[in-house]
């Protein structure tokens, strides 16, 4: 990659939907600021494997029963999430034979039951509990990055084409009234597709400055200062043409937005990574706390999940790096009395390779687990596919996303799965709380 | 002040106005600036070079630095338009390929729509985008026959049937794209190739199909109604289109008729400032605003990347005004004003708003005034800069 087309600009072209710009690893690849996997708590949790592991069942979090009032943070990991690393299936011994190289010793595993285990350094979120679904993924695979990524975005896992917006934007459609500032937010840079949306109540901001510009200068800011307040004197002009008005009316709201959103570093919390997740993640809170109708929050993590290469190594960095953003998120939603309205669902374009590749790494596979925090019965459901390779490698698909997707927008957020996703898709039982 | 009508004609045959072409056209009588517009030439184009792994970035800001030429004109809004509806993108095909597609939407532009969607048909991108690539008469892939005809040529429910896509899939097999020669285009002649039923012709090549295509019914009409949309902001009552519909084809579907009694309805007159900018005319006008090279990712986040179209539907109209592009354009716009150079005239309002054809209601022109910072500051002028961009006025087309 060069120096002309940074990190910043990479990622702007990515969440832009240009997938896979330059086809396959050089698309995800990291510049480098990888800090080493120095979480306190898998330090400290000495022999994973004797971790205890926490009862299958309901998270000690009250759900939120009002369905209006509950919200979904969907959390993006680029470039294909080795679900096999995430959740090991170390009970099945086809899964060493298939990785000399990159699986996780049966002693190193944060034990689930007695096949399957999460990543070492998944030791907050072990302890916490999560719920995993299992064999994730389309039943008409492409290995493309930026066909699988479209096919997420859109929520259609077996061909483009099924809608015109994305799956998020119908959320969004569907959940919010009129008078909400903004009912889907995307942190990122660009508009992704999955963003979508007839009614436009979707919103990217790229990061706790987008609305500083608009609200937020004080006397000593005299240009900013005069930049807003001419702004919202403009927004407050009220014409006789019906375009005009329009426009008017997009200021207002954008004026609303910025003020109820407000400047947003005030109220950060600490115990995030300083990387895009954690940055994502913290922002991702902070809006959620300003109550001010946002349902649906997207955060691109921003990292590479496309291992081609030192799986091993570089996975267990990913994991580290997850799983302290995670657990910090956790804590501050349930700080600020958010606790049992707040979902978090993964999603990644496809899983990897049953088998390791002669660079230790892992190629473009399937199906994938996805992970779920928050009011969820933690363990494990749907179904983990067979140790078998399918379609040059993968491991095959259980769970078509689609039924993922419903059980989101159905089980969790009360809305009709069929209208959302597709008439085919079929929420899955069992794994929020109460539904 | 700025003529109203020239500023609409400019915005909606070029991606102007900008003040070469304000100077050049001022006092000039409505029909010889329309006559002017329809005939000019396109603008020359040298081929971006390609083969670094910069090529993404490349070609899109060569594509970009195009539009924003002031001298772009009536052509480049044609290749536009096209790219627009007749979709493929970056997403899925090389930008070699994307360069190669877009020489050929250059050279149909304003030529004959069935060469023009005989020639797409089997172009690289398309073949790429769409899944033709590598498809077979036994295997065929049936998303470029359906999109062929729901979206490029006969409109949704156009009569059309689940049978004719899956015949027509059939008959557009068999082209692949070699990337190991060129990223050449090839036709794999080992198979058999079956005569189909479809649309009630038979036919057997990619050629019949598209021929059969474009000789059915609803094709000069949904044309003729995606191109009078594009150029009047509205879509044509059911008269205009069927008469546009009779001009496109009594010209064997030439395209430039048809645009050229698009331009000329008495109605495109009126049809003024009736929508949003898209984010392409709007950045654009920011450029020739403030006279500063705004980046190309720029469009990126306003949500309208040349060789970047969201999905095979192309851009959205209603994707061009949201709380997150008004978010977005209120950075661009108060961070690009830092490089612009201070006004010429002790009235930058009126200067600025001549530079890009404003004609600003009193109102506006109030607050914008109101704005200006005493002489004790620092270029007092510069919220202009930043607030220009933002005015309604601005922002519609």
């Amino acid at each position: 990659v060069s120096e002309s087309f940074s990190r910043r600009d990479m990622l702007k072209w990515m969440s832009a939907g240009a997938g896979a710009a330059t086809i396959g690893a050089a698309a995800y690849m990291y510049d480098g600021n990888r800090s080493p996997a120095s979480s306190t708590a898998s330090a400290t949790s000495g022999a994973p494997g004797t971790t205890t592991p926490p009862d299958s069942g309901p998270s000690n979090v009250n759900v939120e029963t009002d369905m209006a009032r509950r919200t979904l943070v969907v959390v993006e990991l680029e470039g294909g999430n080795d679900g096999q690393s995430m959740v090991v299936p170390y009970g099945l011994g086809s899964y060493y034979d298939a990785r000399p190289n990159s699986a996780i010793a049966e002693n190193e595993v944060l034990r689930l039951d007695d096949r399957f285990g999460l990543h070492p350094q998944l030791a907050r979120l072990h302890q916490r509990g999560v719920s995993i679904v299992q064999g994730v993924g389309s039943k008409n695979p492409s290995g493309s990055h930026f066909e699988m990524r479209a096919r997420w975005a859109e929520g259609s896992p077996d061909a483009l084409g099924q809608h015109t917006t994305g799956f998020l934007g119908r959320l969004s459609d569907a959940l919010g009234d009129d008078d909400a500032v903004a009912t889907a937010v995307s942190i990122g840079d660009g508009s992704h597709p999955s963003m979508l949306s007839e009614r436009g109540r979707t919103v990217t901001i790229t990061n706790a400055d987008a609305a500083s510009y608009l609200t937020g200068a004080t006397d000593d800011d005299i240009l900013r200062l005069r930049f807003q307040t001419a702004y919202r004197a403009l927004a407050d002009l009220s014409f006789d043409s019906a375009t005009v008005t329009a426009r008017h009316e997009i200021m207002r709201r954008t004026v609303g937005f910025a003020e109820a959103v407000g400047v947003l570093e005030n109220d950060a919390r600490e115990g995030y990574r300083d990387d895009q997740l954690g940055q994502g993640l913290r922002l991702a809170a902070q809006l959620l706390g300003r109550d001010v109708g946002i349902r649906v929050v997207h955060v691109v993590a921003g990292m590479d999940f496309d291992t081609h290469d030192d799986h091993a190594g570089r996975y267990s960095e990913l994991m580290g790096s997850f799983d302290e953003s995670m657990d910090a998120f956790m804590n501050d939603i349930t700080q600020r009395g958010l606790g049992g309205q707040v979902l978090v669902a993964t999603v990644s374009e496809f899983g990897r390779t049953l088998r390791d590749n002669g660079s230790s790494g892992l190629d473009h596979g399937v199906s994938s687990n996805m992970l779920m925090l928050g009011p969820v019965n933690s363990g494990l459901h749907g179904e983990q596919p067979a140790m078998r390779e399918v379609d040059d490698g993968g491991l095959a698909t259980t769970v078509g996303f689609d039924d993922y997707y419903a059980t989101l927008a159905d089980r969790w957020l009360g809305l009709d799965a069929a209208d959302i996703v597709g008439a085919g898709a079929s929420p899955l039982d069992g794994i929020i709380v109460g539904g | 002040v700025a003529d109203g009508t020239l500023v609409h004609l400019l915005g909606r045959l070029t991606f102007g106005p900008n003040p070469q072409q304000l100077e050049r056209f001022a006092g000039q009588d409505t029909q010889v600036v329309i006559d002017t517009l329809l005939s000019e030439a396109p603008l020359p184009i040298s081929e971006p070079s390609l083969g670094s792994d910069e090529d993404y970035e490349r070609v899109t800001k060569w594509w970009v630095d195009i539009l924003a030429d002031p001298q772009a004109g009536l052509h480049e809004r044609m290749v536009w338009f096209w790219h627009g509806h007749l979709t493929s993108s970056l997403d899925k095909a090389s930008p070699r390929l994307m360069v190669r597609q877009q020489a050929l939407l250059r050279e149909h532009a304003l030529g004959n729509f069935r060469t023009l969607l005989q020639a797409i048909t089997v172009d690289g991108a398309m073949l790429n985008w769409l899944d033709g690539n590598y498809s077979s008469p036994d295997d065929p892939n049936e998303n470029y026959a359906r999109e062929l005809m729901e979206l490029f040529a006969l409109g949704l429910d156009a009569g059309y049937t689940e049978r004719d896509i899956r015949n027509g899939a059939i008959a557009l097999s068999g082209w692949w794209v070699d990337d190991e020669n060129d990223d050449e285009v090839r036709f794999n002649d080992e198979y058999e190739y079956p005569s189909v039923e479809f649309l009630g012709a038979t036919v057997s090549t990619a050629a019949e199909v598209v021929d059969a295509v474009c000789d059915h019914p609803a094709c000069a009409p949904f044309i003729a109604g995606r191109l009078y949309r594009s150029f009047h902001g509205v879509d044509p009552d059911d008269a205009t289109r069927a008469r546009l519909a009779a001009t496109f084809v009594d010209n064997g579907l030439e395209i430039r008729p048809l645009l050229e009694a698009v331009v000329r309805d008495p109605s495109f007159l009126d049809h003024r400032s009736n929508r949003t900018r898209s984010p392409l005319e709007w950045y654009v006008a920011l450029r020739h605003l403030v006279q500063v090279d705004v980046s190309f990712w720029a469009l990126a986040e306003l949500g309208q990347l040349p060789f970047h179209p969201p999905n095979v539907a192309g851009w959205k109209e209603s994707q061009w005004s949201s709380v997150g592009v008004e978010l977005t354009k209120a950075r661009l716009a108060w961070d690009a004003h830092w490089e612009a150079d201070a006004p010429r005239t002790d009235d930058p309002i009126t200067e600025f708003a001549e530079r890009c054809g404003l004609v600003l209601s009193e109102e506006t022109t109030d607050v914008l005034r109101g704005s200006i910072g005493g002489e004790d500051d620092w270029e007092p002028f510069r919220t202009v800069y930043g607030l220009l961009p933002l005015c309604p006025e601005f922002n519609l087309a």
